[in-house]
């Protein structure tokens, strides 16, 4: 079990180094993404208006979908991941791993981010996965995020 | 649907490499094993409809609106 935390302190975001800044980094989802099986390939694009989401852009499909480090979205962001997770996306430490998870933007103008189901990839590899984390029953599906 | 009866200790075999195996049954409650490859992923339905119909929604997100929306916010 490896515990990754993501908080806006150790964010990288914010420093200008590394993958993280560059637009389009690839990222190969090995089993998709729940309920998107079929698609695995994605590029996460930094999008300044965006900002502070990013966009996850299929490759292999039309889906696409808005990120958003978790830190940005809730405090003290903390998952446990499986042993069969660590070795799929090959972390051998907890620094290998960044964290997004999925945000909703409601036709009603309101953003939810899921923090039940992060993607979780290997910054080195670009390996990534959707896991269900050990603690999911305490991190909720639709997080609202405040303005 | 494929319905197998099986009994404790008893298995069913998925595509040669997956095996689900019942291990005890108390009542109403049925404990399985499985045993997939580790690119498979298992989870309790409920898990995989709640997060999978999440991801469905958010695929439909419009970025175009958020983006002028966050333009007039800053």
């Amino acid at each position: 079990m490896l515990t990754i935390e993501h908080n806006l302190q150790n964010t990288e975001t914010q420093a200008p180094d590394a993958l993280e800044t560059k637009p389009g980094i690839p990222l190969h989802f090995a089993s998709g993404l729940l309920g998107f099986e079929q698609n695995h390939q994605f590029e996460l694009i930094l999008d300044e208006e965006l900002q502070p989401f990013q966009w996850m852009k299929g490759v292999d499909a039309d889906q696409s979908f808005l990120v958003i480090p978790p830190g940005f979205a809730a405090d003290n962001y903390s998952v446990e991941i499986s042993d069969d997770d660590v070795e799929l996306l090959k972390l051998h430490d907890s620094k290998d791993a960044k964290v997004v998870c999925i945000a909703t933007y409601h036709p009603n103008e309101t953003v939810t981010v899921n923090l039940k189901g992060p993607i979780i990839y290997n910054q080195h590899t670009g390996e990534a996965r959707q896991v269900v984390p050990l603690n999911a029953s305490e991190l909720p599906l639709s997080h609202p995020m405040g303005n | 649907m494929l319905v197998l009866s099986r009994k404790p200790k008893e298995s069913i075999v998925i595509n040669g490499n997956i095996t689900v195996s019942v291990l005890r049954v108390d009542n109403d409650n049925v404990r399985i094993g499985i045993e997939a490859p580790k690119t498979v992923p298992v989870m309790r339905k409920e898990i995989y409809q709640e997060i999978s119909q999440n991801n469905l929604a958010a695929a439909g997100s419009n970025i175009d609106k958020l983006k002028k929306k966050q333009l007039v916010n800053s």
